[in-house]
């Protein structure tokens, strides 16, 4: 990073204005005020606060009002110091107030919605902070959504999605630390989880990475996603990325540990393990048996969508003998007559598919049933019948797309789309022995992958049998006594109390209920 | 990093290769294959002929969903035959008159002549076991005379004929254990094991002219069928005789072949031709003792038959139980009957495919070990001793006979 | 040394060490000598291949920890570290070409019949040294993976296949001599002597002294897998029909035929007998490596296996000839390799280990702190 300057407060407010201005361009939203507050009229205070930036019934009702009311008393302290201290002490009406003592600190806090207010003739300046200003609103989440839960997501403040958080945990050992990240855009991050919950090792390791980053800017949670991760040669998502206040609570309290992102409402969570990114919170909020069939369903999917168009294409072209006589002669029959061999056939579709899917995200939401109309009518049904593909192939890409959007986590969904190419080329080349390489290949690498030190397919490889109550299947709440084993500091296994099923009441209390 | 990224670049640089390869060696699409869906053996003095059975899929597919179309376009197979000195150079001849790569991998039947089959089934069964692509599990069937009519021939009710046969002779011996269906890797389980013999059944073509067009399908009544015939016994890979069909649920009994079966058998006067009931076996156990008397070999063969009446022509009260011994004892008669004629047409013919020598070896090892030698001429001196039990579970849910209530109403 | 690895992945390896190849080929070379009682071989051969597993056991617990060939350097002198750190590599090598070319022999046999041998070879060997280079770690951790899945398909399997199985094929239980019995359970014997691969793994292992435990109960899984798989193809077929069939364990499985949509599921359990056999190369390279990487200390390992792994494939290319060549080595003379390998090899360490403990104990019988 480069080195501070350091640059002296002149003593008179109008040069400090002068060289604030001359700083930051003379903005036209940078809003000076002066209060003529001494008998003559010499301004004696001055404000200085970014419009937009700042919240304005704060700085007109705490700020700008209680210094006209107090004129007389600012008028009356004799020195720069005393004025000072009363402006601090007695008159703004501000919760956050701070000494600051350099011209480069004024630039940071009014860069962060902070109002500055000068005093004539003193060194110090004080900050009030009346950060506001227009955000979106709380809504609900775009990208995650669910049914029963909770309909809030993070918004682009990061000081909303911190309250957020505090809001679900009431203790006093969350902890946030907040840094700043970015030499230019100077962006607010923070770093949430629960002390004595969260593995310490883990935290001061993701502190050191952060710490690390040296970069001019960092706009949204990907940039520290990116630099922060352990391997960056790998299609899998080694962070996750939540929209979801809830869905982050729940990391914290497992012993992970979140990273907002002022400015971007997808958080960040680590350690994560693969099976993480299969889950979704609705999964706690439903009954369990519908959560863990859901699940299973998830995580088939996600085969579906990574080896379906591969093995699809080694079974069709090396395979015959898998198939049922009667599918394989009506299999053979559609492709009577199809120009293609069956991989080019499988391309052709998966590309015009993922041509279609980008035109779908990138299109105005206006023309969004154009497309569907035209990729279904025309790509669909007209190649068939035109005999450029065959129908089963059809069927075969569309079910692979659609198993796609099962997988909650859009950046796992991506890691199939990308690895579903390279299968359909060695399926295509070898067979199922192409296919079993492929995944072989894949396994290696899954395996060798950590987040932050934690093994990626924790629960399955090293096994670890405590922590298979979470992953193809949820337990009931009742039996989800612990945390789960590596991520969460080992001290704080224990979650919740053993033997929590709930029974109906005993027989003798059941009668009395009927009396 | 450098390094990672030279990986990359030749990770790259294989996958490039892979593609570029794409194309060769063992793809076969879907529209290259001849799918063979029953193919047959045949041995003349020229060498062998192989014809094969292969599937039209548009043909079928379109009959399946031609909509008001009713008999369907072409012919759904199409049968061809090539000839070589071996069965693989027949085989191979085959890319002289077929634009498409022969597929064998769905065949379903094997049909062999009764020729070749005399001559030996030892050339098919290497082929079998050395081709990774062919099936060991395709059931095979001997005809009389030219195989490649077996193939030619159509069903009404299955469009993949190959098909067909194999569910004709896999649903007879699982409802009326007659004949086995018997498999490739099965017979030759038979061939090799102590006995060296073997059965397969016969399938031949009843009435004429035959029908191997489409257009005759369109009649009602078909002129020709194919139909399961007789039992052909193997010696040593070769074939060496017939049975009946008699004689074949008789050799299914001392085998422990039987799953279901049904016996006609006479209740009443043993000569009447119309007092006659039928038995459905529905559970049968055999169990082979071999004991030694002198030098000579006997072999108890306790049947153990359970099953219900199907129909009864005879005026019994079969609420009886004495009349239902009796029955039993007549049903007895009938099993022992067939047994002992099963047993004399198999000694006659030399070939132990009732499981004999099986069943010494397990239980006197040391005694097969002096037999083995010689098992032939030991096997046809072998005395057999039937004791046969039939139990009539169940009389079906009538239990007066009409016969009786006849009877009652001229009273 | 960071690397740590729990004693149950420790067996688990060994089991896929030894069974990929063992099920592959045992079933019919075995009832080719013992007939209908090859499972009993199997059996026996599962006895003496615990005792070898005791054997090797009984060395890594004296091993404080460091890797093999280090330690021995320590214990035993310079020259005999390099001796048996060749020896030991040369049979690695060795059993690496054997399993590569069966592997691909067995893949253009079954599976892809055109596809030329050396991209087979290539491919595969690309993927074993990316495993091997990964570290141990990530190879039990595939492996427990690997593990999991086949016990599951193996269940299903069996349920499938009950239906051909007869006890017939299997009776009577003793007939004649137990010299056919004694002589098949040699080949057995050596694959699962093969467990002597845990004198190189157990360093790693997380439990202290457990060496023995994991070495029998890799030996018993594997000898099981091996007697099952025998007992289920003279079940299937009969003791006569087995020696001729090359693959016997996987036409089990293609004769399933459960109505017309279960059947020809051999390439369902040849896909994941694939995988094993990744796993098992890649065991063997990772052995080879060991050796040769310990005993010269080597520094630059990625080059050096790298270079390893092009030498095991040029040879598996080169070096067999036919399919009866092959045959022969590796039912004639192969076993005889293994066994002495494995197990003479390990007992004359082991007698070296406890002369020099003696001697040493005498030495510093006046210094009792010190140990």
């Amino acid at each position: 990073m480069t080195k501070r300057r350091s640059t002296p407060i002149p003593e008179s407010s109008a040069s400090a204005l002068g060289w604030m201005m001359n700083e930051l361009g003379h903005g036209t939203d940078i809003v000076t005020r002066a209060f003529a507050c001494g008998a003559d009229g010499q301004p004696l205070v001055t404000i200085v606060y970014i419009e937009g930036l700042v919240d304005p019934m704060a700085v007109n009702g705490r700020i700008v009002d209680r210094i006209l009311d107090a004129a007389h008393s600012l008028d009356a302290a004799a020195l720069p110091q005393d004025r000072l201290r009363l402006l601090k002490e007695k008159v703004l009406a501000v919760g956050g107030i701070a000494e600051i003592r350099t011209g480069e600190e004024i630039l940071n806090s009014l860069l962060e919605g902070s109002t500055v207010v000068l005093a004539e003739g003193s060194e110090i300046a004080v900050c009030a902070n009346t950060a506001g200003g227009e955000h979106r609103s709380i809504e609900e989440p775009s990208s995650q959504t669910v049914i029963r839960g909770p309909k809030e997501g993070f918004t682009e403040s990061i000081r909303t999605n911190v309250s957020l958080i505090r809001r679900k945990i009431k203790s006093p050992k969350l902890r946030i630390d907040h840094k700043s990240i970015g030499t230019v855009t100077q962006t607010q991050i923070a770093v949430v989880y629960l002390k004595d919950i969260a593995n310490q090792k883990i935290v001061d390791e993701i502190h050191e990475r952060l710490d690390g980053i040296d970069t001019d800017s960092i706009l949204e949670s990907g940039y520290i996603e990116e630099f922060i991760q352990d391997r960056t040669f790998t299609p899998f998502p080694t962070l996750q990325n939540l929209e979801r206040p809830d869905a982050i609570v729940g990391g914290i309290l497992e012993g992970q540990i979140a990273i907002i992102v002022d400015g971007t409402p997808f958080v960040l969570l680590a350690p994560v393990t693969f099976n993480r990114f299969f889950q979704s919170s609705e999964d706690y909020y439903q009954r369990f048996d519908i959560a863990s069939f859901l699940r299973l369903i998830r995580f088939g999917s996600f085969l579906a969508s990574m080896l379906l168009p591969s093995l699809y294409i080694a079974i069709t072209t090396f395979h015959q003998e898998m198939i049922p006589t009667t599918l394989l002669v009506s299999l053979a029959a559609q492709r009577e007559g199809t120009p293609f061999p069956a991989i080019v056939e499988a391309f052709i579709m998966e590309i015009t598919f993922e041509v279609l899917r980008e035109a779908g995200v990138r299109m105005p939401r206006a023309m969004g049933s154009a497309i569907s109309i035209v990729g279904a009518l025309v790509l669909g049904q007209a190649a068939v019948q035109a005999g450029l593909v065959s129908a089963a192939m059809v069927i075969v890409v569309s079910f692979t797309a659609i198993a796609n959007f099962v997988i909650p986590s859009v950046n796992m969904a991506t890691a199939s789309r990308l690895i579903r190419f390279a299968m359909m080329i060695l399926g295509g080349t070898f067979g199922l022995f192409g296919v079993m390489t492929g995944l072989m290949f894949l396994l290696i690498h899954m395996v060798s992958l950590r987040s932050f030190g934690i093994p990626f397919m924790l629960p399955l490889s090293p096994l670890s049998i405590p922590n298979l109550k979470d992953v193809f299947i949820r337990l009931p709440w009742w039996a989800l006594s612990t945390r789960p084993r590596l991520i969460a500091d080992p001290k704080a296994n224990v979650r919740q109390g053993k033997n929590q099923k709930p029974e109906p009441p005993s027989s003798s209390s059941g009668e009395r209920n009927d009396e | 990093m450098t390094r990672t990224i030279r990986r990359g670049i030749l990770a790259a640089a294989c996958l490039a290769s892979c593609i570029l390869l794409t194309g060769c060696w063992d793809r076969a699409e879907l529209n290259e294959l001849a799918i063979t869906s029953a193919t047959s053996f045949d041995k003349t003095d020229k060498g062998w002929t192989v014809s094969y059975q292969v599937i039209i899929p548009s043909a079928i597919s379109s009959g399946y969903s031609g909509g008001g179309g009713g008999g369907g376009g072409g012919s759904p197979i199409t049968v061809y035959s090539t000839t070589g000195k071996t069965i693989r150079e027949a085989v191979s001849r085959s890319v002289m008159e077929s634009p498409r790569q022969l597929y064998f991998a769905h065949n379903r039947v094997l049909v062999v002549s009764d020729r070749a089959a005399r001559s030996g089934m030892n050339a098919i069964l290497d082929v079998y076991f050395r081709l990774p692509e062919a099936r060991e599990t395709v059931n095979i069937l001997i005809s009389e005379g030219d195989p490649s009519r077996m193939l030619r021939q159509l069903f009404a009710m299955q469009r993949i004929s190959g098909e067909g046969l194999q569910a004709l002779i896999a649903k007879e011996s699982r409802i009326d254990s007659i004949l086995p269906a018997v498999k490739v890797y099965e017979f030759a389980m038979s061939i090799v094991g102590d006995g060296r013999s073997g059965v397969l059944p016969e399938i031949y073509i009843g009435g004429s002219p035959d029908v191997n067009a489409t257009d005759k399908l369109s009649e009602t009544s078909m002129s020709a069928r194919l139909k399961l015939g007789r039992l052909a016994l193997f010696k040593s890979g070769r074939m060496v005789g017939w049975l009946s069909q008699r004689e074949a649920l008789g050799v299914a009994f001392i085998a422990d072949r039987i799953k279901f079966a049904s016996i006609a058998f006479p209740c009443g006067d043993r000569n009447s031709q119309s007092q006659l009931g039928t038995f459905r076996i529905a559970k049968s156990s055999t169990k082979l003792t071999p004991r030694r008397s002198g030098n000579r070999l006997a072999m108890e063969v306790n049947i153990q038959t359970e099953g219900a009446l199907e129909e009864m022509n005879c005026a019994l009260d079969l609420l009886d139980p004495s009349v239902l011994h009796q029955l039993e004892a007549r049903l007895k008669g009938e099993v022992e009957k067939i047994v002992e004629e099963a047993w004399d047409a198999v000694r006659a013919h030399k070939a132990d495919v009732l499981g004999f020598a099986e069943a010494v070896h397990r239980l006197d090892p040391k005694y097969w070990k002096s037999l083995k030698n010689d098992w032939d001429e030991q096997f046809a001196a072998i005395a057999m001793k039937t004791d046969i039990k039939v139990k009539i579970e169940r009389v079906g849910v009538s239990t007066k006979t009409f016969k009786k209530l006849e009877e009652q109403d001229n009273e | 040394m960071k690397e740590k690895i729990t004693s149950f992945q420790v067996s688990a390896l060994i089991m896929f060490t030894i069974a990929p190849t063992g099920i592959l080929l045992l079933p019919g070379a075995i009832t080719s000598f013992a007939k209908q009682n090859a499972w009993q071989s199997a059996a026996l051969g599962t006895v003496f291949g615990i005792g070898i597993a005791v054997l090797i056991g009984y060395i890594c617990n004296q091993n404080p920890g460091m890797p093999l060939m280090n330690w021995l350097e320590k214990r035993l002198g310079r020259w005999v570290c390099v001796l048996v750190g060749l020896f030991l590599a040369r049979y690695y090598i060795t059993i690496a070409v054997i399993t590569l070319s069966e592997f691909s022999f067995f893949i253009s046999d079954e599976v892809l019949h055109r596809t030329p041998p050396w991209l087979t070879m290539t491919i595969i060997m690309l993927v074993v040294l990316y495993a091997v280079g990964q570290g141990i770690e990530t190879i039990v951790r595939v492996n427990m993976i690997t593990f999991l899945v086949s016990v599951l398909l193996i269940a299903a399997g069996s349920l499938l296949i009950m239906k051909n199985m007869h006890a017939k094929p299997l009776l009577p239980l003793w007939e004649g001599s137990f010299t056919p019995v004694l002589k098949g359970s040699l080949l057995p014997a050596s694959w699962l002597s093969e467990v002597a691969v845990l004198l190189l793994l157990a360093p790693y292992i997380r439990q202290k002294k457990s060496a023995i435990r994991t070495g029998i109960a890799g030996v018993a899984l594997a000898g099981a897998a091996i007697t099952v798989t025998v007992a289920v193809s003279i079940a299937t077929f009969g003791p006569r029909l087995v020696p001729l069939i090359t693959y016997p364990s996987f036409l089990i499985v293609s004769v399933i035929e459960i109505g017309s949509l279960l059947e020809r599921l051999e390439i369902v359990f040849i896909s994941i007998w694939l995988l094993t056999m990744y796993l098992k190369l890649s065991v063997l390279m990772f052995g080879a490596s060991q050796c040769l990487v310990q005993s010269f200390h080597i520094r630059s390992e990625r080059p050096f296996l790298f270079a390893l792994g092009l030498f095991v494939l040029l040879n598996a290319l080169y070096a067999w000839g036919n399919a009866a060549d092959f045959y022969a080595y590796t039912v004639k003379t192969g076993f005889l390799d293994l066994l002495f390998s494995n197990a003479l090899v390990p007992a004359i360490i082991a007698l070296g280990l406890w002369v020099t403990t003696k001697g040493m104990r005498r030495r510093r019988s006046y210094d009792p702190n010190d140990s």
